[in-house]
């Protein structure tokens, strides 16, 4: 604990740490000192010279952003001087500044305009001519910048390169001609491009898709939990007119820092898309709700009755609420366990649930190790990978790297084994927390003998291990919670848990089988066999996402009736009996669980299109027209409910999420359910027959996937169909960069560009996931042969 | 009239004191022979101390308490020689890297010892080309010589030397934008603490010393810091290279004993003012320095005397200017320098020094208003509070203030030379504002192009 220490400012006293900042600690006290360039995330520079103080001892008017504070230090800020420097500051910040506030997108709410406002001289003396740039000039795909209004604070190039690790973006010229510039031939390509724009004092930086879309006076804005991914950054949703229009981080300490991907900064954009879903379709026949339920509620009465069988894929994308009335609709109304939000693209349900010793994010950087057996951070999570990036970057923490593709954090990394099973621990530090952060890194990767290696590893080191486990899908963790999982019920418990199905009873009148269900994939076998009478599909397109495509053709058209309940037509709902339109995120209340198990609200503040509407309703109206007491008719009732049935989620109440500390949300406590490796771990794969190279799927933050596509400003992003080869692989085979080849793999071919990557695996052919071609039969030993074609 | 130190050799071996033949066979390296046989590091420093060498980079400071400031335990540890030399009217170090580069090798390989610093780099300002080349010259006939390199003459000190050369930025001759730059960096000066001796290059301890500074130090450690000290005044020892320039006979270097009078410098090495004018005004101690007067020439050629007076021998860059100069177009040239030479870094000195050059320029076109003058003033006190010399700032380093010295000084010494700019403009002040009431300042704002007379003139 550092020392607490008292200084005076302005004859007041301010309570403060020794060391930290003094214009921290003077808005800590109650003293706002103004400030462009200092922001409390990036390292201070002292460069705009806003906030100048005096400072009893020291010569001179003092950056307030660099001076530490230290015992007994007596502070002015409100003296002739400083108002005369301050004012001097503005006055010449804005001599060149074009004072377009009425059609800058920052007007109202703009650091410059509220800082003159509170602390300028109120008019200029400045009748020379401004400088003018050609301008705004896209310094990436998604940002545009305006070098006229731009106040060469800096803190755009201190984000990208401290924050992002992504320096390219920095000051060209001099003096008056100083200008924020990219580099010739290098366009500003970062995930995390999107802060630039946020923390940006001013309207120079402007994110193309907001630009011109609102006023700050006339959004309505909530708090709310981005669900791009399972990271859980906080985040507030503006709207205007019933369309959100912004999405920009909140400073939460837990999370995301205020920092987010530029894929959740900007991923709001397919909730308001045209192709959204707007009514029920039966085939291609428009039907209302009240039909819609009959029909469902008719199919799940014979199935009651004649004893047929039901099972539900999907689920990652819906809200603990959403999730845990799908959970009790399948158990209760029809009777089976047969549910999963996973496509055996994620981790062991049970092993993620069961974690025990779960690490948060904030233990990443208290830790004395990470280990990083999981999937590119960048690609897949990208603000934990700042956060284990802000971790290591120092060598404060040391970093090792247990298989997976090589990445941005490598480069900080001790030490580098190509499988996590080659991981040798005897590298770890021997005082100190370990955080393992497990994950899928590839497609057909084999992840029950990865799960039981990170098992092993965690119990090995004993009580300073702590486990991360981490699915990629928005809340996967919720739906895993929730119990979207053959073998597992609400609050982390086995299915077969009597204590568990003991509490349930209380809400849950109904009875359903003590065995585990069948996961996705067996299933899609099920279904194809003739066995499934109802499939439900819930916000899950098994055609895409699934690593056998033939499995999920043959198994939804051997599903007697499939229900597809999603925001957008899918390669799915073609095959549907019945297309439900869903709302989605934005349009609903509830909570979502992140990687850390931290429960966080998320919050509507749209109305969903036409008449889609929460999943939970659906499930709540079926049970209800067949007489079944379903409960879950609000979202707060369903938390409430949760809270009693699930011992994990006991502390999630409405009221835990008030206030201050409410935004950091609720970590829920760990369950009962254990998990262990049946059988022994398959023997790695044999090295690729033939001339075939080993192939290795995996995803990148941009796809052709649903949601990403509906989003006009991501949708081209993608890297589209190639092939990542390390150098020496493609050397080898006569390979250069942009080279087209015929990749075939088993019985499909496809077109593709090459990719020469320094940072790929030798002898491994990467293939981005869902960049526009078919999906792939893969498993672990998946090998695809490379002809090169006669450009 | 001391004896000339720096520049003996060059005048009297014209063609070959830069070559190390030219240098050895005027008593070249015995300097340094005699400090690895005979003396300590410490006695080295002690001597330096002794000497009173102040800095003949801008600032002064005293040599030896510089070279105090790096911590007792911490290596490696770096010396820097700020050869970056670009003020206008400054061209003394150029000379000395020309024409006796080894002069300059030697001290830098002495004062490495007394500094126990294993590595030194030169940063020679890029334009200068034969510095440069005799630079490059010297320390490769030096290693070859075994002056440099390990083991020097048999004793256990290693030393090198890396020669610089910078890419054309004025800024870079501060001395933390100075380390950035060696470093790779945009040269951008740093905030200080730390202090350069304590984490300077590559966060090392590092001492920054100028040209002449360091080639004053083979001579102090053969002849003793007592005999350095025994010339100049009191706390302006030795002798010192004034660049004299501007409007008189015979302009050039000239190395002469500090506590000579402006007078005499003017009249016994200038040879009087051109066409037997009259002095008007003298820039003192080079471009960053305030003005003086005529009445002000029988000021000695001493550093506390002349910042008593509010300026500074700086450099040692003095310009001097007679009866016929356009006074506020001098100094409007000077603003113009710092203007262009401003690394942007800070917002009072990116924007406060093109404005100071615009509002000069304004007047300069007969567009100036009489409240320009005043404007003039409170823009200057914006980026150096005070106008005091040395100066306050709103800054991180002293360039922004430094271009407010031609201003305040001309407004204050010749107030008549602007007045006469401005005469008759009254109609272009701007109209009285006529918004809510706000402070006192009552200049409309103007957004956009130049004003032109009649738009002004009709409010």
């Amino acid at each position: 604990m550092a020392e607490q220490v008292t200084i005076q400012v302005d004859g007041q006293p301010i309570e403060a740490t020794a060391g930290e900042l003094l214009i921290a600690a003077c808005e800590k006290g109650g003293v706002y000192i103004p400030r462009f360039c200092w922001h409390p995330r990036l390292r201070s520079v002292a460069m705009c010279r806003m906030c100048l103080v005096e400072v009893e001892g020291m010569r001179g008017l003092q950056p307030a952003c660099y001076v530490p504070v230290a015992d007994g230090m007596e502070v002015r800020t409100e003296t002739a001087a400083v108002k005369k420097a301050q004012e001097g500051v503005l006055e010449f910040l804005l001599i060149n500044h074009p004072l377009d506030c009425p059609v800058c997108d920052r007007g109202g709410e703009c650091p410059l305009q509220d800082q003159t406002l509170a602390f300028g001289p109120g008019e200029s003396r400045f009748v020379e001519e401004k400088r003018h740039f050609e301008k705004p000039i896209a310094i990436s795909d998604l940002v545009l910048l305006d070098r006229e209004r731009c106040i060469q604070c800096g803190r755009c190039v201190r984000a990208a390169s401290e924050v992002a690790g992504d320096p390219l973006i920095d000051f060209s010229y001099r003096g008056n001609d100083t200008q924020i510039t990219t580099f010739p031939d290098e366009p500003f390509k970062s995930y995390f491009s999107g802060n630039t724009v946020q923390v940006c004092p001013v309207g120079a930086l402007t994110a193309a898709p907001y630009r011109f879309k609102a006023r700050p006076w006339d959004v309505s804005s909530v708090e709310t939990t981005c669900t791009a991914c399972s990271v859980g950054c906080r985040g507030v949703l503006q709207q205007t007119r019933n369309t959100p229009v912004r999405f920009f981080g909140a400073d939460i300490e837990a999370t995301n820092w205020g920092w987010l991907c530029d894929k959740g900064r900007f991923g709001y954009e397919y909730v308001s898309h045209p192709d959204r879903l707007t009514r029920p379709t039966k085939g291609r026949v428009p039907v209302t709700w009240a039909e819609a339920i009959d029909e469902v509620a008719d199919r799940v009465e014979d199935l009651r009755a004649g004893g047929g069988a039901a099972a539900a894929i999907g689920g990652a994308r819906l809200t603990n609420e959403e999730a845990y009335a799908l959970s009790k609709f399948m158990r209760v109304v029809c009777s089976t366990n047969d549910v999963d939000c996973q496509l055996d693209d994620g981790l062991p349900g049970a092993f993620v649930a069961g974690t025990q010793q779960r690490a948060t994010v904030a233990d990443l950087a208290g830790a004395a190790a990470i280990v990083l057996a999981a999937p590119d951070l960048k690609e897949e999570l990208p603000v934990l990978y700042l956060r284990v990036r802000d971790a290591v970057v120092g060598g404060k923490v040391a970093l090792h790297v247990a298989g997976g593709r090589q990445s941005g954090l490598d480069r900080f990394a001790t030490t580098r084994v190509a499988a996590a099973a080659d991981f040798d621990a005897a590298a770890l530090p021997a005082e100190g927390d370990v955080v393992v952060v497990v994950g899928r890194q590839h497609l057909g990767q084999d992840t029950e003998a990865l799960a039981a290696w990170a098992q092993g590893l965690v119990a090995s080191l004993g009580g300073r291990a702590r486990l991360m486990p981490v699915l990629r899908r928005a809340n996967a963790h919720g739906a895993l919670d929730m119990g979207l999982s053959p073998e597992l019920l609400p609050g982390r418990v086995a299915v077969h848990d009597h204590q568990a199905r003991e509490r349930l009873s209380a809400r849950w009148a109904g009875s359903f089988p003590l065995e585990a269900g069948r996961d996705t994939r067996a299933i899609l076998e099920a279904a194809a066999a003739g066995r499934i009478d109802i499939l439900f599909l819930v916000g899950a397109d098994p055609l895409a996402d699934l690593c056998d495509p033939d499995l999920a053709l043959r198994g939804l058209e051997g599903a007697r009736y499939v229900v597809v309940i999603d925001l957008f037509r899918t390669a799915a709902s073609a095959h549907a009996d019945l297309v439900l339109p869903a709302a989605g995120w934005g349009e609903v209340d509830g909570t979502v669980t992140n990687i850390e198990g931290r429960v966080q609200r998320v919050a509507a503040n749209v109305v969903a299109p036409g008449q889609a509407a929460s999943d939970a309703q659906l499930f709540r109206e079926v049970a209800e027209a067949l007489g079944i007491e379903f409960g879950c008719g609000t979202p707060q009732a369903t938390m409430a409910e949760i809270a009693e049935v699930a011992p994990a989620y006991a502390g999630v109440k409405a009221s835990a999420f008030r206030g201050r500390a409410g935004r950091e949300g609720v970590l829920a406590t760990p369950g009962s359910v254990t998990w262990t490796l049946v059988g022994d771990a398959q023997p790695a794969p044999s090295a690729a027959p033939g001339d075939g190279l080993a192939l290795r799927v995996g995803r990148r933050l941009y796809d052709r996937g649903t949601l990403v596509s509906h989003c006009p400003s991501l949708a081209e992003l993608g890297p589209g169909t190639v092939v990542c080869l390390h150098p020496d692989t493609a050397a080898a085979r006569g390979l250069r960069d942009g080279d087209k080849v015929v990749a075939t793999v088993g019985e499909a071919t496809f077109e593709a560009a090459v990719v020469v990557d320094a940072a790929a695996v030798a002898d491994v052919a990467f293939v981005p996931h869902a960049q526009g071609g078919d999906p792939l039969h893969l498993d672990a030993s998946t090998t695809v042969a490379l002809t090169k074609r006669a450009s | 009239m001391a004896e000339l130190i720096l520049t003996k050799r060059m005048l009297e071996r014209p063609h070959d004191a830069h070559t190390l033949e030219g240098y050895e066979a005027s008593g070249g390296y015995l300097a340094l022979r005699q400090v690895l046989a005979d003396m300590t590091p410490e006695q080295v420093h002690a001597e330096v101390k002794t000497s009173g060498l102040r800095g003949r980079g801008g600032a002064g400071f005293p040599a030896g308490v510089k070279w105090g400031f790096v911590p007792a335990d911490s290596f490696p540890r770096y010396l820097v020689i700020n050869g970056d030399e670009g003020e206008p009217g400054t061209f003394k170090d150029r000379m000395l890297m020309e024409r006796d580069p080894h002069q300059l090798v030697e001290g830098v390989i002495i004062s490495c010892f007394a500094l126990q610093a294993e590595h030194a780099f030169i940063y020679c300002r890029g334009e200068m080309d034969l510095a440069y080349r005799h630079l490059c010259d010297a320390v490769a006939a030096a290693e070859a010589a075994g002056y440099l390199g390990r083991g020097i003459l048999g004793s256990d000190f290693d030393c090198r030397i890396t020669v610089h050369r910078a890419a054309g930025a004025y800024i870079c001759g501060e001395e933390t934008a100075l380390l950035e730059s060696l470093e790779g960096l945009r040269g951008w000066p740093r905030m200080r603490p730390p202090f350069p001796a304590v984490a300077g290059l590559y966060a090392k301890p590092t001492v920054v010393n100028n040209v002449e500074t360091i080639s004053n130090v083979p001579h102090i450690a053969a002849r003793g810091g007592a005999w350095y000290a025994s010339m100049g005044t009191e706390k302006s020892t030795g002798t010192r290279l004034f660049c004299l320039s501007g409007h008189v006979n015979r302009p050039g270097n000239y190395e002469i004993e500090l506590g000579t009078t402006f007078r005499e410098l003017f009249d016994r090495w200038g040879k009087g003012i051109r066409d037997g004018n009259e002095l008007k005004a003298f820039v003192p101690g080079g471009a960053s320095a305030p003005w003086f007067d005529a009445s002000s020439v029988d000021l000695p050629l001493d550093m506390d005397v002349v910042q008593q007076h509010g300026s500074m021998l700086g450099s040692g860059a003095v310009m001097v200017m007679d009866h016929t100069t356009d006074i506020v177009r001098a100094a409007w040239r000077l603003v113009k320098f710092f203007a262009h030479e401003s690394c942007g870094q800070c917002t009072p000195c990116r924007e406060g020094t093109d404005w100071l050059e615009e509002i000069m320029e304004r007047l300069l076109d007969g567009r100036g208003r009489p409240s320009d003058i005043g404007l003039l003033i409170d823009v200057s006190d914006n980026i150096s509070p005070g106008l005091t010399w040395p100066p306050a700032q709103t800054t991180i380093c002293p360039l922004g203030p430094s271009a407010t010295a031609p201003i305040a000084s001309t407004i204050r010494l010749f107030p008549g030379d602007y007045e006469r700019l401005v005469a008759g403009n009254e109609d272009l002040e701007p109209a009285e504002s006529t918004g809510p009431a706000g402070p006192e300042r009552t200049v409309a704002v103007t957004i956009g192009t130049k004003p032109d007379r009649e738009a002004v003139a009709h409010g």
